[in-house]
C-alpha cells in the first residue's frame, strides 16, 4: 500500500532537507545551551532586576 | 564621571493604560455584539451602521490597534525609560504619538460603521488615516531610537530588540501594504491587484500578527515577566536564538494564508514550510518565558500578575502549535474558511495578548500609583472568568469549524455531495455560535471587573513618576569596531547557509547536499576559532553589534526584509496580465464597477470568499476552480478569508436577478435558515452615479484597459446595463430605478466568474432558482 503512495515521489531531496534541518536544530540547541559561556551573556539578564526607582520598592 | 537623577516620564505610560483598557472594553463589547449577529441576525436592529461585516473590521482594528497597541505602548514607554537608564528622549513627541493614535482610533471608530473600507483584512482604514499611521509612527520610531541614542546602559536588553524588529517591521508592512491611488478623501483603490494583492496582504496581514501582537509582546514578556517573578530569564542564550529565528522566519509564513488558491504553488509551499519551522523558535520563547519561573511556581498560586502571564504564554504555546498545524495543506484544505481559523486568533488574542495585558496591568498600576492592587480575589475572579470563557469560546470554535469542514466536503456512495446546500451547514454550527457569544461574554465581564479593580487601586494611591540615579562615564569607549560588524564571522556565515539552502530550490540534489556539508564544516571551523578568541579575551561578534542600536536595526531590517523580497518580488514582477488558459479577465463595466465598490463598502468578502480551491467538494458545489488570470483587474482582491455563507466566485448567472433582489432584502425568503442580514438600504439608496468616469480613469492609471470611450461614455452605460436589469425585475413586479445600489450590486453579483464571453447585454437566466441554493 504504502509502496504505491509513494511510488514516482522524488522523495531523496525531500529526506535531505528534513535530515538537514534536523541537524540544524540540535547544532543551535547544542550551541545555545551547552557550548556557550554562560558568563559571556547571563549578566546582560540581570538588567530589569537592577532597577532602583522608588517604585520598585513596592515589591 | 559624574552623577546624575533621573525622573521618568510615566504619565505617558499610564495614558496609554488607560487608553487601552478603554478602547478594550469598546472592542470585546462589539465583538459580543457581532458574535450576538451569528445567532440572532436581527441584533443589527435593521440598521446598517451596526451590521456584522461592517461592524467586524472595527472589531478586530480595536482589539489589534487600540487594545493591544495601547498596550504594547504603555509597555514599551515603561520599559524601554529603565533599560536605558534614560527618561524618553522628548515629552513633546511622547504627546504627539499619544493623541495621534487615540485620533486614529477614533476616526476608524467613524469611518469603518460608514463603510469607508480598502476591503484588505486588518488595513481597512482609508488612505487619509494610512497617512496619519505612518506619521505617527514615525514619531514613535524617533522618540525610541532617540532615547536608545541617549541610554545610559550600555547593554541592549532583549526586550529592546523586540521593540526594534517591531518599530521597523511595521512600518515596512504598512507601508507596502498601503500602496493605494485615492479617488477621493474618502475612497481609494489597492495599487496591486488579484493574485498580486492577495500576496501583498496576506504578507502584511499574517505579519501584523507577528510584528504588531507577538514580538512587542514577548518583549514584555521579556522585562515584566522577571520583574514578577523576581528572577532573570530562564535563558539568556536562548532568547538571543529566540529573536533571530523568530524575525527571520515570521515574514515567509504569510502564504499560509492562501493554500489552495490561485497563488502560485511554490509561493504556497515555502510559506508551509516556514510555518512549520515557525514552531521551534516559537516555542523556544515559550518554554523560555515558562522556565523563568522555575523554583517559584509556588508564588503563582498566591500571585494574580504571574498567574495572567503563565497562562498567558500557555495560549501562546498553544496558538504557535496550532498556526503550524493549520498550515500544512491537506489541514488547511479542511479548516480554512471555517470557525476553526476563529477559534485560533481568538486562543491567541484572548489567551496571550488580552492575559499578557491583563499581567501587565495588574503589575504596573499599583506601581504607577505608588499603592497596592485593590482585590487580589477579583483579580481571581477576572483569571478564571476569562479562562473558562476562552475555553468556551475556543471549543466551540474547533467543533464548528471541524464539523462544517466536514460537512461541506461529505459526499454519499454516489459521489455527490451531501450537503449540497451551504445553509444546512450554518444551521448545524448554530448551537456552536451560542456557545461562543457565552464565552465571549463571560470573558466580558472578567475584563470589566479588572477595569473595577484597577479603578479602585488607583483610588487608594495618588501617581507616582519612577526615578533613578546613574553614573554617567564619558567617553566611554564601545567594543570592536564597524569594520567588525560588516566582517563578523556570523554574518558571512548566515549568508553562506542562506546561499546553500537556496541550493536546494535552484541547483540539483547533489550538489545542494554539497554546499550543505560544506557549510556544516565551515561552521565547525568557525566554532573553533570563535573558541580560541574567546579563550584570548576578545570581544564577540554578537558583543560588537550589541552596543550599537543602529547596526543592530540594520541587520534586523535585512532579516526581515529577504523573506519578504523573495516571496513578494518575483510575483510582483511578473507580468500576470499573460493568462495560462488562454483568456483573460474582461475589465468591469462602469456599473459593475460600482457595484463591486458597494460590495467592498458593505464588507461582503467577511462572510463570502471568491475563490474555488481545486477540490472535488469545491468544485462540486461551486464549479470550476479559480484561476489567477481571473482577477487581474480587481482592485482591490476580494477573495475572503472566512465563509459563514458560500463561495461567490462563480454565482454570476446562476440565479436570475429577482433571487438576488429578494435575498438581498430578504435572506430567509430565498435561503430558510440563513442568518445573513437584510440589505434593506441597497434598494432605497442610489449610487454616485457621475463618479464612474473618475472610477475609470483611476482604473485605467492602475493599468486596466479601458479605453477613452469607455469613460467618456461610463455614465450612459451605467443607465443602460441598470435599465436592463430594472427592466427584468420591473417585468417580476418589482419597480427599482435604474440609479439605486440594489442594482448595481446584482450587475455585480451576475458578472461574477463569467468571464468567458457571457456579458450583461445577454439576458440574465429568469428562470426559477437551482436547487442546493444557498
Amino acid at each position: 500500500m504504502y509502496r504505491t503512495f509513494y511510488e514516482g515521489m522524488d522523495t531523496l531531496a525531500p529526506m535531505l532537507a528534513l535530515l538537514l534541518f534536523g541537524l540544524t536544530f540540535v547544532a543551535i540547541v547544542l550551541r545555545t545551551l551547552v557550548f556557550t559561556r554562560a558568563r559571556d551573556v547571563e549578566a546582560v539578564a540581570q538588567l530589569p532586576l537592577i532597577d532602583q526607582s522608588p517604585e520598585a520598592r513596592h515589591e | 564621571m559624574h552623577k546624575q537623577r533621573i525622573e521618568y516620564d510615566d504619565s505617558i505610560v499610564r495614558k496609554f493604560i488607560f487608553a487601552s483598557v478603554l478602547f478594550g472594553a469598546v472592542g470585546l463589547l462589539v465583538g459580543l455584539l457581532i458574535a450576538s449577529q451569528m445567532v440572532w441576525f436581527q441584533m443589527n436592529f435593521g440598521t446598517q451602521y451596526l451590521t456584522f461585516s461592517r461592524l467586524r473590521p472595527l472589531h478586530t482594528n480595536a482589539v489589534i490597534f487600540a487594545f493591544v497597541g495601547n498596550m504594547m505602548f504603555a509597555g514599551v514607554y515603561y520599559s524601554t525609560q529603565r533599560l536605558t537608564r534614560q527618561r524618553m528622549a522628548s515629552d513633546l513627541l511622547s504627546s504627539i504619538h499619544f493623541w495621534g493614535w487615540q485620533l486614529i482610533i477614533v476616526a476608524a471608530a467613524i469611518s469603518l460603521p460608514m463603510g469607508l473600507t480598502t476591503s484588505k483584512e486588518y488595513a481597512e482604514l482609508e488612505w487619509p488615516i494610512d497617512l496619519a499611521i505612518t506619521a505617527i509612527w514615525v514619531v514613535f520610531a524617533i522618540n525610541f531610537f532617540w532615547t536608545l541614542a541617549r541610554r545610559n546602559e550600555k547593554h541592549l536588553y532583549v526586550a529592546l530588540w523586540f521593540y526594534i524588529a517591531t518599530i521597523i517591521t511595521v512600518a515596512v508592512l504598512h507601508i507596502v501594504n498601503s500602496f493605494e491611488l485615492p479617488l477621493t478623501f474618502f475612497k481609494s483603490y489597492s495599487a496591486f491587484s488579484g493574485t498580486q494583492d492577495a500576496l501583498v496582504q496576506w504578507w502584511y496581514g499574517h505579519n501584523a500578527v507577528a510584528f504588531f501582537l507577538t514580538t512587542p509582546i514577548l518583549g514584555i514578556m521579556y522585562y515584566f515577566l522577571p520583574k514578577a517573578a523576581q528572577r532573570p530569564v530562564y535563558s539568556y542564550r536562548l532568547s538571543i536564538v529566540h529573536f533571530w529565528a523568530l524575525v527571520f522566519m515570521y515574514i515567509w509564513a504569510g502564504p499560509h494564508h492562501l493554500l489552495y488558491t490561485a497563488l502560485p504553488d511554490w509561493a504556497q509551499s515555502l510559506g508551509m514550510v516556514f510555518s512549520l519551522m515557525l514552531w521551534a523558535p516559537s516555542w523556544g520563547g515559550m518554554l523560555n518565558g515558562l522556565l523563568t519561573l522555575k523554583g517559584a511556581w509556588g508564588r503563582v498560586r498566591e500571585d494574580p500578575v504571574l498567574k495572567f502571564f503563565v497562562a498567558g504564554l500557555t495560549f501562546y504555546g498553544m496558538a504557535t502549535f496550532e498556526g503550524p498545524l493549520l498550515s500544512i495543506k491537506s489541514v488547511s484544505s479542511l479548516a480554512h474558511y471555517t470557525d476553526w481559523i476563529i477559534g485560533h486568533v481568538h486562543g491567541g488574542a484572548l489567551g496571550w495578548n488580552g492575559f499578557m495585558a491583563a499581567g501587565m496591568f495588574y503589575w504596573l498600576v499599583p506601581r504607577l500609583y505608588g499603592t497596592t492592587l485593590y482585590s487580589k480575589k477579583a483579580a481571581d475572579a477576572h483569571f478564571w472568568l476569562g479562562t473558562i470563557g476562552i475555553a468556551a469560546y475556543i471549543i466551540a470554535m474547533w467543533v464548528a469549524g471541524v464539523n462544517q469542514g466536514l460537512m461541506l466536503k461529505a459526499v454519499g456512495p454516489d459521489g455527490a455531495l451531501m450537503y449540497p446546500s451551504f445553509v444546512e451547514t450554518v444551521i448545524a454550527i448554530r448551537p456552536m455560535y451560542i456557545v461562543r457569544f457565552l464565552g465571549g461574554g463571560m470573558y466580558l465581564i472578567g475584563f470589566c471587573l479588572m477595569i473595577w479593580n484597577l479603578a479602585k487601586t488607583i483610588a487608594t494611591g495618588r501617581a507616582v513618576n519612577g526615578e533613578v540615579e546613574v553614573v554617567i562615564e564619558e567617553h566611554q569607549p564601545l567594543p570592536g569596531s564597524l569594520v567588525q560588524v560588516l566582517t563578523g564571522r556570523p554574518l558571512w556565515f548566515t549568508v553562506l547557509a542562506l546561499g546553500a539552502a537556496a541550493g536546494f530550490i535552484f541547483a540539483s540534489t547533489w550538489v545542494a547536499v554539497g554546499l550543505a556539508v560544506a557549510v556544516l564544516v565551515i561552521g565547525e571551523v568557525a566554532f573553533v576559532i570563535n573558541k580560541r578568541e574567546r579563550a584570548q579575551g576578545k570581544a564577540s561578534w554578537f558583543e560588537v553589534i550589541e552596543h550599537r542600536p543602529m547596526a543592530f536595526t540594520v541587520l534586523t531590517l535585512i532579516s526581515v526584509l529577504i523573506g519578504g523580497v523573495a516571496e513578494l518580488l518575483p510575483t510582483i514582477l511578473i507580468k500576470q496580465a499573460v493568462p495560462t488558459s488562454g483568456q483573460s479577465q474582461t475589465p468591469y463595466t462602469a456599473l459593475e464597477l460600482q457595484g463591486r465598490d458597494l460590495y467592498t463598502r458593505e464588507g461582503c468578502y467577511v462572510c463570502h470568499s471568491q475563490m474555488i480551491r481545486p477540490l472535488t467538494a469545491e468544485t462540486q458545489r461551486y464549479g470550476e476552480a479559480s484561476r489567477s488570470e481571473e482577477f487581474i483587474y480587481d482592485h482591490p482582491f476580494q477573495w475572503g478569508s472566512k465563509r459563514t455563507g458560500p463561495d461567490l466566485h462563480r454565482v454570476g448567472g446562476k440565479y436570475p436577478s429577482l433571487w438576488h433582489y429578494t435575498h438581498l432584502l430578504d435572506p430567509r425568503a430565498t435561503s430558510q435558515g440563513s442568518n445573513m442580514p437584510s440589505y434593506s438600504w441597497l434598494a432605497t439608496q442610489k449610487i454616485n452615479a457621475p463618479l464612474a468616469v473618475d472610477k475609470l480613469r483611476l482604473m485605467l492609471k492602475l493599468g486596466v484597459p479601458y479605453t477613452q470611450a469607455q469613460i467618456d461614455t461610463a455614465e450612459a452605460s451605467q443607465r443602460a446595463q441598470g435599465s436592463v436589469i430594472a427592466t427584468d425585475l420591473a417585468a417580476q413586479g418589482v419597480v427599482v430605478a435604474w440609479d439605486h445600489e440594489i442594482v448595481a450590486m446584482i450587475a455585480y453579483l451576475q458578472r461574477l466568474g463569467r468571464d468567458h464571453g457571457v456579458r450583461f447585454s445577454e439576458t440574465a437566466p429568469t428562470a426559477q432558482a437551482p436547487a442546493g441554493a444557498p
